[in-house]
């Protein structure tokens, strides 16, 4: 009971500020800018701010470029991590260590660093103003080849074995036993890269030269101006709560999955 | 799990049809913003900005004019393209990397950075166009403070654009109401304001005297402000040569501003850190206080009519020199293409017209730097209707040229420093002379690292 009763007050602290945030979105710029605690608007159906969000940016443009861009590069984070983690798990070869020393090795090294060369290599490849550009140094995650990794390795190398020899091949005991059974941990991949790539600011902003390629974070930026003329808080709190929404539906989309695999697991003993 | 891999894999393919072709017309499509070619007979000119909101909506009109009129006629076409503040970032990232195709031909970016922009092989000198015969654009057509300003090894390398100056905001009804007719004009005066126009009740100050948080622009500005001229840094705060060191500290201008801080802070009614300084401003939390002359324009809508501006307070009564404007102003660059370099030197002078001026002015709060936009009927008429903005333009041309904010080199390192030491001595924990010694030395610490560096 007890347990329950912490639960449910740390996820009410948690949630308060989006709660918060949610409610900025729906109220006039005087409501907002009072010193008295203004939790709740005082009058429904307040819909300027979001009004403002639709009409002074291009959001959905650049809503359907970050989908594009987390979409895909999650996915294919989510293949290449796994298939690189099956051949560090199941498979022993000459230099596995050292590769995989250097997969770990990445890890250390801050994207910041990169960022000068990956754009170098960027523009020779002619990717500028693409999403393949936007999307290609997020293709690859050491972090991810990692977790799947040490999932892998708790994997019953036996069962492999027992695969074979009823003439399995190995991309065939990936894709039919070893990815079905692992969706916990494919699901987590997904999730974070997908919310990680979502929230990316810097990078698609510099390999991208023209309005109609930006990404959903520069819709904010551009309605946050302290100089000039601005829009408000209000407005900038409806921005990142339509932003917001691809994320949490990711992640109340896939969230069934993890639990799902946990008891598929746990069933099974 | 088959149909979760199925769905993944569709949407893959799906999300990777609407990349490659989405990608194909960001790259063609909608015009090639990075890499525009003269297409035909239209000369292609990139534009890369950093404005939102009824900034960028007055620039796009001047611009939407343009390619209307002039560019019309003379073959030239701008592509307007948001960049964000990360532009001057993105234009040297593109010229490390040799990236011709994916740079602008204009780009916004901060007087400050004007050293490290000059370095780059591409940037052109725009004194060296000003100059020839015929041109519509000339030097002395700026305003003296903003030729300075753009003035890098004695030449005006670039076109001053969205200018702005430091002034004191003072709540109208709450001066009043204590009795002052006319807003503070020295420290000495502005303390005594703080004390008057704060409120405090049971130990807890409700309403704050002055808000203003002294970080390098803060805090530059005081300096330069004292006495008939005074620079922050050596070679004239690095407009004759690259700076080398903090001259300030020598000078006693730093000492001097600290000392009558120390008096503000000692009232209890500064408060020294910035949250939301215009909202609380507007909100009536603060009766005074001290920003750019750029936020004029979000305080009209925050507080229409309640307002009003004045001159930044001296620092000693006798002091002559005056505010430095800041702000930003335009770059051309030269990718080896000459008359792709003269298409957008086409589209600046356009930009700076004193009819685009007017326009751009009006609706950003930003000065305007041709001096031909005041003596506009619709200017003037403006001026009246609006006298807290003529406030700035008279407070930039009542300033010494000379006094100015240097051209630092380590411009985000600088006030880092600035800001972190100044909190410190605001906290009461570094005394004046400790303040004094601390920031020159690390400042100039981070000079010589970035001469070390880059010879």
């Amino acid at each position: 009971m007890l347990y329950q009763f912490i639960c449910i007050v740390t996820g009410v602290i948690l949630i308060l500020p989006i709660i918060y945030a949610i409610n900025i979105s729906f109220m006039p710029q005087d409501e907002i800018l009072t010193t008295n605690l203004h939790f709740f608007p005082s009058k429904a159906g307040y819909l300027e701010n979001y009004k403002i969000v639709f009409m002074h940016t291009r959001i959905l443009r650049f809503m359907w470029n970050s989908l594009v861009m987390a979409g895909i590069s999650s996915i294919v984070r989510v293949i290449v991590a796994s298939l690189a983690a099956f051949s560090f798990s199941f498979f022993e070869y000459r230099g596995k260590k050292a590769l995989f020393a250097l997969v770990v090795g990445s890890m250390i090294i801050p994207a910041d660093v990169l960022v000068v060369q990956n754009y170098f290599t960027t523009a020779e490849l002619g990717l500028i103003n693409t999403y393949l550009g936007m999307m290609v140094v997020f293709f690859i995650s050491g972090i991810n080849i990692f977790v799947m990794r040490q999932n892998f390795l708790s994997y019953s190398i036996s069962l492999k074995e027992a695969a074979q020899v009823d003439g399995c091949t190995n991309f065939k005991f990936y894709r039919k036993i070893l990815m079905p059974s692992n969706i916990p941990v494919i699901t987590t991949v997904f999730i974070s890269s997908f919310v990680g790539t979502w929230n990316t600011y810097l990078w698609p902003l510099l390999v991208t030269n023209t309005d109609a390629m930006r990404t959903a974070q520069v819709a904010v930026t551009m309605l946050n101006n302290n100089e000039g003329s601005n829009y408000g808080v209000g407005a900038v709190m409806a921005a990142a709560v339509v932003i917001l929404v691809p994320s949490v539906a990711v992640f109340l989309l896939f969230q069934r999955k993890i639990v799902g695999g946990v008891m598929a697991g746990a069933v099974k003993g | 799990m088959k149909k979760l891999l199925a769905l993944l894999l569709c949407g893959a393919m799906a999300l990777g049809t609407a990349a490659c072709g989405a990608g194909n017309e960001g790259k063609g499509g909608t015009g090639s913003a990075g890499s525009g070619q003269a297409s035909g007979d239209t000369q292609e000119v990139v534009f890369w900005h950093s404005f939102s909101g009824a900034t960028e909506a007055a620039l796009a009109s001047i611009i939407n004019e343009y390619n209307e009129g002039r560019g019309k006629e003379k073959g030239i076409h701008v592509e307007l393209v948001y960049q964000g503040y990360e532009g001057t970032d993105k234009v040297m990232l593109a010229y490390q990397t040799k990236d011709y195709e994916n740079a602008p031909d204009i780009n916004v970016g901060l007087t400050s950075t004007i050293p490290a922009v000059m370095d780059m092989g591409w940037t052109v000198n725009v004194e060296d166009y000003m100059k020839e015969d015929g041109s519509e654009v000339t030097k002395d057509m700026f305003y003296e403070p903003l030729q300075q300003a753009c003035t890098y090894e004695g030449q005006m390398v670039a076109v001053p654009f969205s200018n702005s100056i430091p002034l004191l905001y003072y709540n109208k009804e709450m001066l009043e109401e204590a009795g002052f007719e006319k807003a503070p004009e020295t420290m000495d005066e502005l303390k005594d304001y703080v004390t008057a126009l704060t409120v405090e009740e049971g130990g807890e100050v409700k309403r704050y005297g002055l808000n203003m948080q002294v970080k390098r622009y803060q805090l530059v500005e005081f300096c330069v402000s004292q006495g008939e001229v005074s620079f922050f840094g050596d070679n004239q705060g690095g407009r004759e040569a690259p700076m080398t060191k903090i001259v300030a500290g020598d000078d006693g201008t730093l000492k001097t501003f600290l000392e009558k801080l120390q008096a503000l802070i000692d009232t209890g009614g500064y408060k020294y850190v910035e949250d939301n300084i215009n909202e609380e401003f507007a909100q009536g939390l603060s009766a005074m206080a001290i920003m750019s002359s750029s936020r004029m324009g979000t305080l009209d809508e925050l507080m229409p009519g309640k307002y009003m501006t004045a001159y930044l307070p001296k620092v000693n009564a006798d002091d002559a020199g005056g505010a430095a404007v800041g702000g930003s102003c335009l770059n051309i660059f030269n990718r080896d293409d000459d008359d792709r370099a003269r298409a957008a030197w086409d589209v600046v002078q356009y930009c700076v017209s004193p009819k685009s001026q007017y326009t751009f002015s009006t609706a950003s709060g930003y000065i305007p730097v041709n001096k031909g936009c005041e003596d506009l009927d619709e200017m003037k008429k403006y001026y009246e209707e609006n006298p807290q903005y003529k406030v700035a333009l008279d407070q930039m041309k009542e300033a010494n040229p000379l006094s100015q904010e240097p051209l630092d080199l380590t411009y985000n390192e600088i006030n880092g420093i600035i800001t972190e030491i100044m909190l410190e001595f605001c906290q009461g924990n570094l005394g004046v002379d400790e303040t004094v010694n601390k920031i020159v030395e690390r400042c100039n610490d981070a000079l010589d690292e970035y001469h070390s560096v880059n010879g």
